[in-house]
């Protein structure tokens, strides 16, 4: 509630700064307080701009002159009330007479801040502002929005790229006036800096995995915590297409119970009545694979590439209607019916055998395969039979229409022809020969039997049907990724190796040559990557702890790694071996990555200190920087009023639990993990090694924008929590940031389900609460034993307990949730 | 919290129907749906549309206004920028300012009226110098080569689907 004064003007200047902007009306009729900062804080050159105010485009800096309203504590709540009512240029003047009069007027801005001017994007009032180079201003929440959540830098008024944008709370600052040592923090990742740390406070919090729920101020892990979070906590679901695509901020997604959700997915949110509508129609479903996506978009992206068009129709019908078949056997079927079709077992392959018109295939037989023809043949078809030629076109529109007709019926169920139309036999469409077709059968069987290098891939797969070349050429795949017994049949030139070795020997060295180079040809790290490569093929490291183990010496992209794990896989003859590592890895990928992570302000985050999301930023630290932003910040704000605050939301009493649970927290040295120059004096034990030993690759860059999913050993040092009080320990154990290690994947994916995925999260960080501390937090993660064991005890708490409890038992927890939502679906059936 | 375009779109339409640009009148199309606007626009007078009521439906997207609207002509007309398509696509706008590439957040829907009563004015101001956003082809090249048809035709097209009603 206090407001910057730095020039003020005369009260005349004011009142005419705004009465311009109310003439055009163009901003913010329902704000009384407008154009207050204008007089008061630029003084001319705000009245000039106000000009400019017009509908759109030109605005100069759109916010400058509506923003100021500010009231000091001083000002008495009579001259809001005034100003409220007030709208005439006198009152105006009158009341910022009384107000200026009330406030001292050196008074620098400071923390707490209220603004009852609206931001002109969003119309929601400004808690900060966000200036860009252009000085275009807009809060900062809309600022954060088009940054971090829609991935462009533009500015919002003029689309002008810019690298950084100021948060801060002067509106009367021009982008150029701000000096680099304005900032209390700068993040290169979302192009923000930062003037004051409350601002950046402010922007963290929405950054996190905030819990919908309005009343609710926790912040998970991850999204796969937030997802077991609402179930366990308010036994609702997130929408995952929308978790997953929607850009808003997590607390902004909708929570639903299971009838709700399907009705999100089927209908959309419409509800007539409703004050909030959304415009949303629900999730468009593929028919073939009854797959929902989020968007027409993303159903259009999926049939593109995984169904088949046929490019005559689409050529006909100018590409709109798009017709889908299953898979391209759907679309050959539906080439043979209705288009056709040069049967030469070579055009087959090259899937260029379909013609429009009978003339077009004739004219391809006669110039690709005129051996095929008999002389007869040959001669018969250059000729054009003019008398069919009229046919030829003209009915042949009725029968298209009625083709599409009967394909749109058969879309759902499968594609293609009706089953009831009359019956066409592969060559029907063929205006050959009986003795023609023969002849090319045979030659069709004599080329796909003969070694040529086109049906090389056929007899791979063994599945030499001279009649339907294209599976043949669908399913061959490059040699080397043939599981070896493929082959068998080859008949290689070799020197002293049979094929086999001489092929394990090669894919060998490429697996070789990729991990030496995903780890810089560091030999000793190449060593530790053999080692565990013996020692899982020996049997004495489990599949998933072989991946954990990757992950702890792999400073790659998941992606990078996954090529080299399918081709290590591909290297075990073992098949159950190969079969357990593939599993394992993508048991690891469904859990961690299917979420897209928020983007997280890199540097930023650790020098969040109180704000109770302490272990989540960790190695990203900066530690100077953070340690003194630490220090600076001491003691703050608790973080839970503000998000419910920024949920606009109830305050209500939670408020004094949640500055308790901060102050609690502060006290807490393991609120701090991030900070690690500062905790390692504060904090002796295991936790500080654990993770200043670990892994270096974990740089701030992966924390943020970048979807890493690999969890930060630092959540080790949540350990100590066990010692709080259970509610004390969930909190900051819910509260870490964004961009983190997600726990375990609660109901999305069957294979999320896979209890070895967050075995290996809980392994590193809260299995060591229930079980003793570890010092290689990657290395060891519980057995299933252990998993079992904290299930049962899991299980033997109630369901709100649980959670709390399962601090320390995150796999149990995992197994619980999913048996909780096989309850729920019981109960569901009962209700139903 | 998911009305943060809600305030936006709320406060827009209370302004344009407290004072609505000339020519132009704003409804709901169902007094539920916030996203769905219902557009009548006069024909400007001076233009082969005169006389014309032409109704529009705007639609604004679940997360404007960080995406751009949509503009359909419910009536038909004979205009270069205005799809004349079969349904699915008939009456499409395809305006520059309206595309994913070029939107811009602070874009009132009042600036897009008026632009799209600008552009019913003078079809040149977009068809000439950005090709792209003249959805028919044909139409704006007998704008520009044949004046006098295009008006007939235009002029043709108002009485026939614009005139009747009122």
């Amino acid at each position: 509630m206090e407001g910057t004064v730095d020039t003020p003007t005369s009260p005349s200047a004011r009142g005419r700064g705004r009465g311009r902007r109310d003439s055009n009306g163009s901003l913010q009729p329902s704000s009384p307080y407008r154009g207050r900062g204008r007089g008061r804080g630029r003084g001319g050159r705000g009245r000039g701009r106000g000009q400019d105010n017009n509908i759109q485009t030109t605005l100069g800096r759109p916010l400058g002159g509506s923003f100021s309203a500010r009231l000091t504590e001083a000002a008495p709540q009579q001259a809001q009330d005034g100003a409220a009512t007030g709208t005439d240029t006198d009152t105006q003047q009158q009341l910022e007479a009384t107000a200026a009069g009330m406030q001292p007027i050196e008074r620098k801005q400071s923390i707490g801040t209220e603004d009852s001017e609206v931001c002109f994007i969003c119309a929601s009032p400004i808690d900060h502002l966000s200036i860009a180079p252009c000085n275009h201003q807009t809060c900062h929440i809309c600022s954060l929005r088009l940054r971090a959540l829609y991935k462009t830098r533009a500015c919002a008024h003029c689309r002008t790229e810019s690298p950084f944008v100021v948060f801060t709370d002067s509106p009367d600052k021009r982008f150029q006036d701000f000096e680099e040592n304005d900032f209390v923090k700068i993040d290169s990742n979302l192009g923000i800096k930062y003037e004051k740390n409350e601002i950046l406070e402010d922007t963290i919090l929405l950054l996190r995995y905030n819990c919908p729920d309005k009343d609710c101020d926790v912040a998970c892990l991850g999204w796969p915590d937030l997802h077991r979070h609402v179930r366990s906590k308010h036994g609702k679901t997130m929408c995952d297409l929308c978790t997953r695509n929607k850009k808003v901020f997590t607390h902004e997604h909708e929570l639903f119970t299971f009838g709700e959700l399907r009705k999100h997915e089927r209908y959309g949110d419409d509800n007539p009545g409703a004050v909030d509508q959304s415009g949303f129609k629900g999730h468009p479903e593929c028919g073939f694979c009854r797959q929902r996506f989020y968007g027409d978009d993303e159903l259009y992206t999926h049939c593109r590439e995984r169904h088949e068009r046929c490019h005559i129709c689409d050529r006909r019908n100018g590409g709109r209607n798009p017709q889908y078949y299953l898979n391209y056997q759907e679309l050959e079927k539906h080439f043979a019916s209705d288009h056709f079709v040069c049967l030469d077992a070579e055009c087959q392959a090259n899937k260029t055998n379909v013609f429009e018109s009978e003339m077009d295939l004739k004219a391809h037989q006669l110039s690709e395969h005129p051996n095929g023809l008999s002389k007869d043949a040959r001669r018969d078809a250059r000729l054009i039979n003019l008398s069919g030629f009229d046919q030829l076109r003209q009915p042949y529109q009725p029968q298209r229409g009625g083709r599409r007709d009967r394909d749109r019926d058969g879309r759902g169920n499968g594609r293609g022809r009706d089953p009831n139309a009359e019956p066409l036999p592969l060559s029907s469409a063929q205006p050959q020969s009986r003795a023609e077709l023969a002849y090319q059968r045979q030659m069709a069987i004599q080329s796909s039997q003969s070694v040529s290098n086109r049906t090389f891939g056929g007899q791979l797969t063994q599945q030499a049907q001279p009649s339907r070349p294209a599976q043949q050429a669908a399913s061959p795949r490059p040699q080397p990724a043939q599981p070896v017994p493929a082959f068998d049949n080859l008949s290689i030139d070799t020197m002293n190796m049979t094929p086999q070795e001489r092929a394990r020997q090669a894919r060998h060295e490429a697996v070789t040559k990729r991990a030496t180079t995903l780890l810089k040809n560091d030999p000793t790290k190449l060593k530790t990557f053999r080692d565990h490569v013996s020692s899982y093929k020996s049997g004495k490291t489990s599949p998933p702890d072989l991946i954990d183990a990757f992950f702890s010496l792999f400073d790659c992209s998941s992606s990078d790694l996954g090529k080299l794990i399918r081709e290590l896989a591909d290297l075990y003859e073992d098949d159950s071996k190969r079969q357990a590592l593939l599993e394992a890895w993508n048991s690891w990928r469904s859990i961690n990555e299917d979420y897209p992570s928020l983007p997280g302000p890199s540097g930023t985050l650790p020098s969040m200190p109180s704000s109770s999301n302490p272990g989540s930023y960790s190695s990203a630290i900066n530690s100077h920087t953070s340690a003194n932003l630490a220090a600076t910040l001491g003691a703050n704000v608790s973080s839970g009023r503000r998000v419910l605050k920024l949920k606009s939301s109830t305050t209500q009493s939670r408020n004094a639990a949640t500055s308790g649970a901060a102050a609690r927290a502060l006290n807490n040295p393991d609120a701090f993990p991030a900070l690690s120059s500062a905790r390692s004096q504060r904090l002796q034990g295991h936790a500080q090694p654990t993770w200043s030993a670990s892994q270096p690759q974990v740089t701030s860059t992966h924390l943020s924008i970048q979807p890493q999913p690999r969890p930060s050993p630092q959540i080790a040092s949540q350990s100590n929590k066990a010692s709080l009080p259970p509610t004390m320990s969930q909190r900051n154990n819910d509260s870490l940031f964004p961009s983190l290690p997600k726990a375990a994947k609660p109901n999305v994916m069957i294979s999320g389900f896979n209890t070895r995925g967050s075995g290996r999260l809980t392994g590193s960080g809260r299995n060591s609460g229930a079980s003793t501390p570890r010092t290689t937090p990657w290395a060891a993660s519980p057995t299933p034993g252990e998993a079992q064991a904290a299930l049962d005890a899991v299980t033997a708490q109630g369901d709100g307990e649980g959670q709390s409890q399962s601090d320390g038992m995150g796999k149990g927890k995992k197994v619980q949730g999913k048996n909780k939502k096989g309850q729920t679906l019981n109960l569901r059936e009962y209700l139903s | 919290m998911a009305g943060a375009g809600q305030k936006r779109i709320t406060k827009e339409l209370g302004e344009l129907t407290t004072s609505p640009p000339a020519g132009v009148g704003v409804e709901l199309k169902d007094d539920n749906n916030l996203h769905c606007w219902k557009v009548t626009m006069d024909g400007p007078s001076g233009t082969p549309y005169t006389g014309g009521k032409f109704d529009l439906e705007l639609t604004l997207p679940p997360n404007y206004p960080f995406k751009p609207p949509t503009v359909t002509f419910k009536t038909k007309l004979y205009h270069p920028n205005v799809s004349n398509d079969t349904p699915p696509n008939s009456g499409l706008m395809c305006l520059g300012m309206l595309r994913d590439s070029e939107w811009k957040p602070s874009t009132k829907m009042s600036a897009v009226l008026e632009y799209i009563r600008h552009l019913l004015r003078d079809a040149n101001a977009v068809a000439e110098p950005d090709p792209d956003d003249a959805v028919e082809a044909k139409i704006a090249d007998q704008y520009k080569q044949d004046r006098a048809g295009y008006d007939k035709e235009a002029r043709e097209w108002t009485k026939r689907y614009a005139l009747g009603k009122k």
